[in-house]
């Protein structure tokens, strides 16, 4: 294990353990105010918990006893920790590559080794042509670049990113995402983020906090396909529906409701399961579908909101994605019960609880 | 906007306000005799004094200055708030109050004036005392641009440069300062002026000898009483060299204002 | 510096507006509405500027003056006496002027500006003052010369700097002073906070200042003696007010109250 960390932060109730293995990029999601940030400030050393211990690759970033004990704190400059924000923060007085070449320069490398350093970095990261700049200089995704580039440069044993991508416009990201994936492949590094695509392609674990606890956690497919909490569910996109099997359906306590499933699906009797099905694979119609194989509940139409290309119809059950065709014709059902269907095999059922699920070597 | 025209005409009158005395001074140079005025072995004297005790002073507080604006703007500690009124305090002091102070404090009986005598120093009458007595009421001008400055560049920065590995000192060195540099610099221009135009303290503290302790508002102050075109020459010099030193200012300031719209 | 006097005139001078406007009476002349009594009443305000050092004594004699003249009230502004003369030619409202030296009054009779010739009042001459208990041991004007004594004098531009380098001439002594101030009170200031050994001040600072200072005096003090002369200004409201004051501070009254002060005689 290179990275491990206990945090207990009581003011805000965060009370959190994480492991990064060499080499492992982890994402960590979670609604806002979750205590992400606080979790990345404290392992850079920007903020002091009540108490935790913190170690990286042996040594002690910071050890904080809760009872009597001696208090350790490594100050953020001899951690070799980076910590990449939102916003590039490139220092405005210096240029590109004097950006990049400031770590291994506080390092006490010679002023041209530093730079050659900092062109091999610049390179990675595809700027090197943007080495005389001043940062005013930049756009968005070439300031983010170079900020990577400077993070790397400074030989971290742990690169913390807060929401790297979140501030650029959506037609860089993607390139810039790219970018990401290919200088963290064997860098170990903790990277906090709203979005599900940047764990899909960056992480090879996820773990999800809520109310400063980590309520679940596994590689990107576990975590995401069969989401063990509805904040999961939501970053995946999927309809997720709990309750507890007996026999073969899904027996739902709010709102009441009575799913069949397939007899050969997971979980014993009296078990807590979940469903989790997309919205795309679900269909609303006003007659119970004529089907016996899909899995029809019928519930009442909430509203009907429009996103972009299709119509999303929501009851307090499940959502389904429907053509704005067919969206105009259900516009009179608002409030009134109607048949949500799923088609077979478009259901995923598995047992809520997963603490069995594998955790990386 | 469009200003109301009573908006604008009474600024005018506040612009004359502020202009018309400078304009009546002007008028009663003795243009003939300017130049042998000013270049008097006495004028030469006090504006020569007075160049070298400024710059001696605001040496001195960007040496005391700038670790005091740091400490206000980037630390936080019980009594802070005041503690910066009371180090703000020489801004709004009469001058002749921080004289009496300075009196008590490095004076042959002040509080570390004996320490001083002892170990051989004599302050009172010295050109040190001026520079004592100038730096007292240039340092706040120093203090406060600077820790405006260090407050609107934020401390985001040095916590990147921290998280790279680079020392408090490095981040100081690299990081802050250099962020910081056209308001140190105009906080230190303004901090000259000051010390050029102090005389309250000067008079009450460190006497009035020529070539010693003499600057060249206390030169003014004597030539008044009997000789007025030199004083009113020596004016027009001092009036002249705050007019450069405030474009002085006023220049190195804007780069700092570019760079803070760049940060927003 | 105008003393409280001056706002107390001021008032005066508004209350007796404001009562004018009421009754809606304007006196020709101010003896016109004088009342009745003897036939030498005076009345009217006037303006006394005199040189700083007379402060003590004319405050006296402003006193003095408006107590037997009823009708009357001074308000007195102190300064610099070349600064007095600067403020009067500038076109300052002076009644009289009283100046610690020749030369300033002759600049007001060089700009016509006095009623009459002026009138010697009073003499000045210098003092070597010291801190209580005469730290460096200063017995003689020749001590001051000593390399250890810290001396503060007038600069040489100001009347008492002048007197101050007449007196060193004579003497056969040269003084090096550690700071040559711009006023009396300064010299006097660094004497009392004891940051000077000795001050070259006149007699009659010495005696104002009480227990603050000591007085040395010596001989070669006589070869620079400073007479105080004093006139009517011209153009003055009321002429005869001002010519009753000169005429009480030269006279036995004042003479009193001045060498009591320590001023010598003209």
């Amino acid at each position: 294990m290179t990275f491990s960390l206990d945090l207990h932060v009581a003011e805000r109730d965060v009370r959190l353990h994480l492991d990064v293995a060499s080499g492992e990029t982890v994402a960590i999601l979670g609604p806002n105010g979750a205590g992400k940030s606080t979790l990345l400030n404290t392992i850079a050393g920007l903020v002091t918990p009540d108490s935790g211990r913190c170690e990286l690759n042996g040594t002690v970033l910071f050890d904080l006893p809760a009872g009597p004990g001696r208090r350790f704190w490594r100050p953020p400059h001899q951690r070799g920790v980076s910590l990449l924000a939102q916003e590039p923060l490139l220092f405005p007085h210096l240029s590109v590559l004097d950006n990049v070449a400031f770590g291994p320069r506080s390092a006490g490398a010679p002023a041209s080794r530093a730079r050659q350093r900092a062109t091999r970095w610049l390179r990675e990261v595809d700027a090197e042509a943007l080495s005389a700049r001043r940062p005013a200089e930049l756009s968005g995704g070439q300031a983010q670049r170079i900020a990577v580039a400077r993070a790397l440069a400074s030989d971290p044993g742990l690169l913390l990113l807060d929401e790297p991508l979140a501030a650029l416009d959506v037609s860089v990201a993607p390139a810039v995402r790219r970018m990401l994936r290919r200088v963290l492949a064997d860098c170990s590094a903790v990277i906090v983020t709203h979005d599900v695509l940047d764990a899909y392609t960056l992480a090879d674990r996820v773990v999800i906090v809520e109310d400063g606890r980590v309520v679940d956690q596994g590689t990107p497919a576990e975590v995401l396909d069969r989401p063990g909490s509805a904040f999961a569910a939501g970053l995946a996109g999927l309809n997720l529906i709990t309750g507890i099997r007996r026999g073969n359906t899904l027996v739902v306590a709010d709102p009441p409701a009575s799913i069949p499933i397939d007899a050969g699906s997971a979980g014993a009797q009296g078990e807590q399961i979940s469903l989790a099905v997309r919205p795309a694979a679900v269909t609303v119609s006003l007659e119970e579908p004529a089907d016996p194989a899909r899995t029809s509940v019928r519930a009442e139409l909430i509203d009907l909101e429009p996103r972009g290309d299709f119509v999303r119809a929501r009851s307090a059950l499940l959502a389904a994605d429907v053509s704005p065709r067919d969206a105009a014709g259900l516009d009179s059902a608002v409030g009134s019960a109607l048949w949500f269907s799923i088609p077979p095999a478009a259901a995923m059922v598995y047992p809520t609880g997963r603490s069995e699920r594998s955790t990386p070597s | 906007m469009t200003l109301p025209r009573w908006v604008i005409a009474m600024a005018a009158i506040g612009a004359a306000f502020v202009l018309l005395p400078l304009v009546a001074m002007v008028l009663r140079v003795n243009w003939a005799e300017f130049v042998p005025l000013i270049s008097s072995e006495s004028s030469v004297a006090a504006l020569l004094l007075s160049l070298r005790t400024s710059l001696a002073a605001t040496v001195l507080c960007v040496i005391f200055g700038v670790p005091m604006a740091l400490v206000l703007a980037r630390t936080d500690f019980w009594g802070q708030k005041v503690l910066r009124s009371l180090v703000l305090l020489p801004l709004v002091l009469p001058p002749v109050v921080g004289g009496i102070a300075l009196l008590y404090t490095f004076g042959r009986r002040g509080l570390l004036g004996q320490t001083f005598e002892l170990l051989g120093i004599e302050i009172a009458f010295s050109t040190t005392a001026v520079v004592i007595a100038q730096t007292f009421v240039a340092l706040p001008f120093l203090v406060l641009s600077l820790e405006g400055a260090l407050r609107t560049v934020g401390s985001r920065y040095e916590a990147v440069g921290a998280t790279l590995g680079a020392s408090p000192t490095t981040v100081l060195r690299r990081i802050t300062l250099p962020l910081v540099l056209p308001a140190m610099l105009s906080g230190a221009v303004l901090s000259f002026a000051r010390a050029l135009g102090e005389f309250g303290a000067t008079l009450t503290f460190a006497g009035s000898l020529q070539g010693t302790t003499r600057t060249l508002p206390l030169e003014i102050y004597l030539q008044r009483e009997t000789d007025p075109d030199t004083a009113v020459a020596l004016s027009l010099v001092l009036v002249i060299v705050a007019v450069i030193i405030v474009s002085l200012a006023h220049r190195t300031g804007e780069p700092s204002r570019r760079r803070a719209r760049a940060l927003s | 510096m105008t003393v409280t006097r001056a706002s107390r005139v001021l008032v005066a001078a508004t209350v007796f507006g404001i009562a004018l406007a009421l009754t809606g009476c304007a006196p020709a002349t101010p003896a016109a509405t004088a009342p009745t009594g003897s036939a030498a009443t005076l009345e009217g305000d006037i303006t006394v500027y005199a040189a700083a050092s007379l402060q003590a004594t004319f405050t006296d004699l402003a006193e003095t003056f408006e107590a037997d003249n009823p009708g009357t009230t001074v308000a007195l502004n102190f300064a610099g006496s070349s600064a007095l003369v600067t403020q009067i030619i500038e076109g300052a409202p002076a009644d009289v002027f009283a100046s610690a030296d020749t030369t300033n009054m002759t600049r007001l009779t060089d700009a016509a500006l006095t009623d009459g010739t002026p009138v010697d009042f009073a003499t000045n001459v210098l003092t070597i003052a010291v801190p209580p208990g005469n730290p460096a041991g200063i017995t003689d004007f020749a001590d001051l010369a000593g390399p250890d004594v810290r001396l503060v004098v007038c600069a040489p531009e100001v009347p008492c700097g002048r007197a101050a380098k007449t007196v060193a001439a004579t003497a056969g002594v040269t003084l090096t002073p550690v700071s040559e101030e711009s006023s009396v009170t300064d010299v006097l200031g660094k004497v009392t906070s004891r940051e000077a050994d000795a001050g070259l001040v006149y007699v009659t600072d010495v005696a104002a200042a009480g227990d603050a200072v000591e007085g040395i005096e010596f001989t070669e003090s006589a070869s620079a003696v400073n007479t105080y002369p004093i006139a009517p200004v011209t153009g003055s409201a009321s002429a005869d007010v001002a010519r009753a004051f000169v005429d009480f501070v030269t006279g036995s009254d004042g003479a009193a109250v001045l060498r009591a002060a320590g001023f010598g005689a003209p």
